[in-house]
């Protein structure tokens, strides 16, 4: 240790781990002034200093990374819309495990049916057009009613790429969800809105793999 | 780092804990906001650690729903865009192992054909060696050559990141650029191995 040689030997190793904060001048004042002390009396190191120089302008170079998408939100409020069915599921299990819980909770069920079956027998009733809409959540006042906007479940899966690559070939734009059912809205912009172009592209969703459910908003021929 | 610059960025990492702490109470909209307001500087982030601009989208999404996880727990130890950060290089390292192997990297041999191209003046050949650079470095290197010179964190706060000790850092930095030597010439015209360091033993872990 007391030998100047190995001592220097030393100094060189430190100054050079710390180049890197160096040059991005975020070392604490002792250090930095170590460092600085040390180049000013080092042809070697100094040269090191000046490549990390480039090397930082290298890689901190813009890259042109894209914007966050709309679908991307969209994939990521499914996930956790689906975590959260789990963990209902979960506790709704756990609960039903326990004799007098499970009393409570289907003397609430029988109650609850016996307000919401006529009421919604009076609704149904009242608003004969949504009888077809199943897995509905969201508000019809966002559909255009054009007559090209479909409902869309994909398996859980189904990445966010390849949800693109479903929707690609008919411009399909995510106009809403996914709701709790993970159902999406979607318009699919390239198809004119006739029953005919229509129901070819719910087929051509249908036949895929990763499509689930693919139905019209409005009945097809009814826009 | 100036005065103003300083307080800038204390005032954005305030305002990110406090998206989190809301995200913690179940926001949905707080999460959306980070996300938007992260994307960018994450797609970077992973595409650097992982050089698959394909699998990016998918390890965002799971960067995001860790944060949704563990928001509630988590206490403001840190910059919170560290702690994102450090989510997101344990994403993309688990993403590399699923995948096989790093099927776009290339060879040193490819690497030095680059570096005595003439014309590396124009932005698209800087982009292109800063590729090649990166396709000589290990996924960790990368990742702290990343943190160091593009989101300018100091050694602590990136070991804090990585969960790894200080001397790590330092060291996978130092064999990062022990690398890149072969890059040299390009980059500064300065003949190759005239300042490549001395040699340090990596007591931590070898990265080279």
């Amino acid at each position: 240790m007391n030998d100047p040689t190995e001592r220097r030997l030393e100094e060189h190793e430190e100054v050079q781990l710390l180049l890197p904060w160096y040059v991005i001048d975020t070392l604490d004042p002792r250090e930095r002034e170590h460092v600085r002390a040390h180049l000013a009396g080092c042809e070697r190191c100094a040269a090191a200093a000046r490549q990390e120089f480039c090397l930082r302008d290298l890689v901190a170079a813009p890259q042109g990374s894209p914007g966050p998408s709309d679908l991307g939100v969209a994939r990521l409020r499914q996930r956790i819309r689906h975590d959260k069915e789990s963990t209902r599921m979960r506790l709704s299990t756990n609960c039903a495990s326990r004799p007098w819980f499970g009393f409570r909770t289907a003397l609430a069920a029988v109650l609850a049916l016996a307000v919401a079956v006529p009421v919604a027998f009076l609704a149904e009733r009242g608003d004969s057009e949504d009888r077809f809409r199943t897995l509905a959540s969201a508000s019809p006042k966002q559909y255009s009613g054009q007559g090209n906007e479909i409902r869309l479940v994909l398996a859980p899966t189904v990445t966010p790429a390849r949800m693109k690559g479903l929707l690609e070939p008919f411009e399909g734009v995510v106009i809403d969800g996914p709701n709790s059912a993970g159902a999406y809205i979607v318009r699919l912009q390239a198809i004119d809105p006739n029953p005919v172009a229509l129901q070819n592209a719910l087929e051509s969703l249908r036949r895929q793999d990763a499509v689930l459910l693919a139905e019209a908003i409005a009945p097809i021929g009814r826009p | 780092m100036t005065a103003g610059a300083d307080t800038g960025l204390q005032a954005d990492d305030a305002a990110d804990w406090a998206l989190i702490r809301r995200i913690g109470d179940g926001d949905e909209g707080a999460l959306e906001v980070l996300y938007r307001r992260y994307y960018s500087n994450l797609y970077r982030f992973v595409l650097r650690v992982m050089r698959r601009p394909e699998c990016c989208e998918e390890v965002i999404n799971d960067v995001l729903y860790i944060v949704w996880q563990k928001a509630a727990d988590t206490e403001p130890l840190s910059r919170a865009s560290t702690w994102i950060l450090g989510i997101a290089h344990k994403r993309a390292l688990k993403a590399i192992e699923r995948h096989t192997r790093d099927s776009i990297a290339v060879n040193d041999s490819e690497a030095l054909d680059l570096a005595t191209t003439e014309d590396m003046t124009d932005q698209v050949s800087t982009r292109s060696l800063a590729e090649k650079a990166f396709a000589l470095l290990s996924p960790e290197q990368r990742a702290v050559m990343e943190l160091v010179y593009y989101h300018g964190l100091h050694y602590q706060d990136i070991a804090l990141a990585l969960q790894c000790p200080e001397n790590t850092v330092k060291t996978r930095m130092f064999h990062a650029r022990k690398r890149l030597r072969i890059l040299w010439p390009a980059l500064t015209g300065e003949v190759p191995g005239a300042a490549s360091g001395t040699e340090i033993a990596d007591t931590q872990e070898m990265d080279a």
